[in-house]
């Protein structure tokens, strides 16, 4: 409490004292960079925009979690450039004042593939311009920030490293990589369950889902993680009913992290004594019946029954347009 | 994480206040620069009476109230969330200080469209139960969350759209008022909180408003020479 008074102002002061208006310095220092000093024509590089935060602040990440903005840049480009979007290391959690980010803390990069026209000739030199705006916070404030970023390239042979290519070649090596195998979520109970077939080993105590799009689960919402062979099993209050289609997201431990995109699977339950039961919410259970008669009149049942009439019916999503009609309260035809 | 955080907020505002220390501890002789330090004076008092009153600015006006605050806030700012029930919890204790609303939407555009909604609210008197519907809304701040807040507080809703249409000039340019005086303040981010002439940039505790409160009224005019 002392330091907080310390901050007492006279606001006449340091409105009329221009020395104290001018804008400080900002709580994030920013730095754009290029795998290649000579991008080659015809090729595709990658640049960087490393953002080092001062103890204590921090940036956003791609979907900032319950609140904050993630960066943005608007590029000013010369002809025959292109940059495409900007692609994130994996975020940590925060949790400030009851709200939950999913924060970016210290030193890190965010990169960009830039590729040159095969029309462009060698030689030609290529100033690279960015306005980058991002939004710092600390454990009690929040500052909007903007910097200008710039590198000078020349077309060439793609062979000279850059100023910082070692530091951008670790910034690769840190962002997710795609999980190996396919992914599936389905909802049981009020809960979802994802299924991700991967070689790449994470910790699973350490291992936190974070999602790209809003409305599945809450930002702060308590995970688990099981593994059962070549697979990771997280699983996480459900917020709602599914937003897309499919889910996307990062899955990671902190040091190493991958891309989870999940395909929305509906699960039904068959056993003799009860008939069919829908573990969905979203279904009721006449509909379910009616709807899954109709995928074993089609024959496209994913899961055969058990031996003791007790089963597990997977329906995929894509390939089954009747039960999402169903479960969506909606008409499409097959 | 927390202590360096507040040596380094420390350092920066000190720095401002070293500024100042210095611009009042010179003793002036020279009669011109005294005058121009009393205009400056003048000007100051004048600017702070204007950030505390505002013809649209939602306000919590007390009688007898001997000190103002003046909230800058953004809707999606953490912070700004958690000094919701601090203010609440002054007001209720202290029924001599007065509140002033100023939204400042520095988080984007969920930001923006949630200060218009809470400005427009005041038309049918419900600025009070809106604000505290929204700070009390968890996640990010979204038309659908916003609409939600809306309904919690009992906001008529197609009266208010009604009123953003109507006063759409009043009401943007109470935003546009908000951020130049939050610039001209030297403010840089959200929350901050004018506590009679002292300016708090950051969230406060309680016990650290109060006492912002307790120096405010002792010196209610308190400004550098």
């Amino acid at each position: 409490m002392i330091f907080r008074l310390l901050f007492a102002l006279f606001v006449a002061g340091a409105a009329l004292a221009p020395a104290a208006a001018q804008a400080p310095a900002a709580h994030i220092a920013t730095d754009l960079s290029a795998r290649v000093s000579d991008p080659r024509p015809g090729m595709r590089t990658r640049i960087g925009i490393t953002m080092t935060s001062q103890p204590g602040w921090h940036a956003y990440w791609r979907n900032p979690g319950d609140s904050g903005l993630p960066p943005a840049v608007t590029w000013t480009l010369p002809e025959g450039v292109k940059i495409g979007a900007l692609e994130y290391p994996a975020p940590t959690l925060l949790t400030l004042g009851g709200l939950a980010s999913y924060v970016h803390e210290g030193r890190f990069t965010l990169l960009a593939d830039l590729s040159v026209d095969d029309t462009v000739r060698p030689g030609t030199r290529l100033p690279i311009r960015g306005a980058l705006t991002w939004l710092a916070c600390s454990d009690s404030l929040c500052v909007p920030e903007r910097a200008n970023i710039a590198v000078d390239l020349v077309a060439g042979r793609g062979r000279s490293a850059g100023m910082d290519a070692a530091l951008l070649r670790k910034a690769e090596a840190a962002l997710p990589r795609p999980a190996t195998g396919t992914a599936s979520v389905t909802r049981t109970g009020d809960r979802w369950e994802f299924l991700i077939d991967t070689a790449i080993a994470l910790g699973r105590d350490t291992a936190r889902l974070y999602p790209v799009g809003d409305g599945w689960f809450g930002a702060d919402a308590a995970q688990r993680v099981r593994m059962s062979g070549s697979h990771l099993l997280p699983s996480v209050p459900a917020s709602g009913s599914a937003p897309a289609d499919r889910f996307e997201g990062v899955l990671s431990d902190g040091r190493s992290s991958i891309t989870v995109k999940a395909s929305l699977r509906t699960v039904a339950v068959f056993s003799p004594a009860t008939g069919l039961r829908a573990l969905s919410h979203s279904y009721d259970r006449r509909e379910l019946l009616r709807d899954l008669r109709f995928r074993s009149d089609a024959g496209e049942i994913d899961a055969p029954l058990n031996g003791n009439g007790a089963g597990k019916l997977l329906l995929s999503r894509t390939s089954t347009c009747g039960s999402l009609a169903v479960a969506r309260q909606r008409r499409c035809s097959p | 994480m927390k202590r360096p955080t507040i040596l380094a907020l420390a350092a920066v505002v000190l720095l401002l206040v070293g500024i100042m220390v210095g611009r009042s501890g010179v003793i002036d002789p020279a009669e011109a620069q005294t005058s121009s330090a009393t205009a400056r004076a003048a000007e100051g008092a004048r600017l702070r009476k204007q950030i505390q009153n505002d013809p649209l600015a939602p306000t919590v006006a007390r009688k007898g109230a001997d000190v103002t605050l003046v909230m800058f806030s953004d809707y999606q700012c953490p912070y700004c969330r958690k000094m919701h029930p601090v203010l609440e919890q002054l007001v209720r204790e202290d029924p001599k200080v007065t509140l002033v609303y100023r939204d400042w939407p520095i988080f984007g555009p969920g930001s923006v469209e949630a200060a218009k909604v809470a400005t427009a609210a005041k038309y049918q008197g419900k600025h009070a139960a809106f604000n505290d519907a929204m700070m009390h809304t968890p996640g990010k701040v979204t038309s659908q969350t916003i609409r939600a807040a809306a309904t919690k507080a009992g906001v008529d809703w197609a009266r208010l759209q009604a009123d953003l249409k109507t006063h759409a000039g009043d009401i943007d340019g109470l935003i546009d008022r908000n951020g130049r005086y939050a610039a001209m303040m030297g403010l840089t981010g959200t929350p901050a909180l004018l506590v009679g002439p002292y300016l708090v940039p950051g969230a406060m505790e309680l016990a650290g408003l109060r006492k912002a409160v307790a120096l405010a009224r002792s010196n209610p005019n308190a400004l550098p020479k």
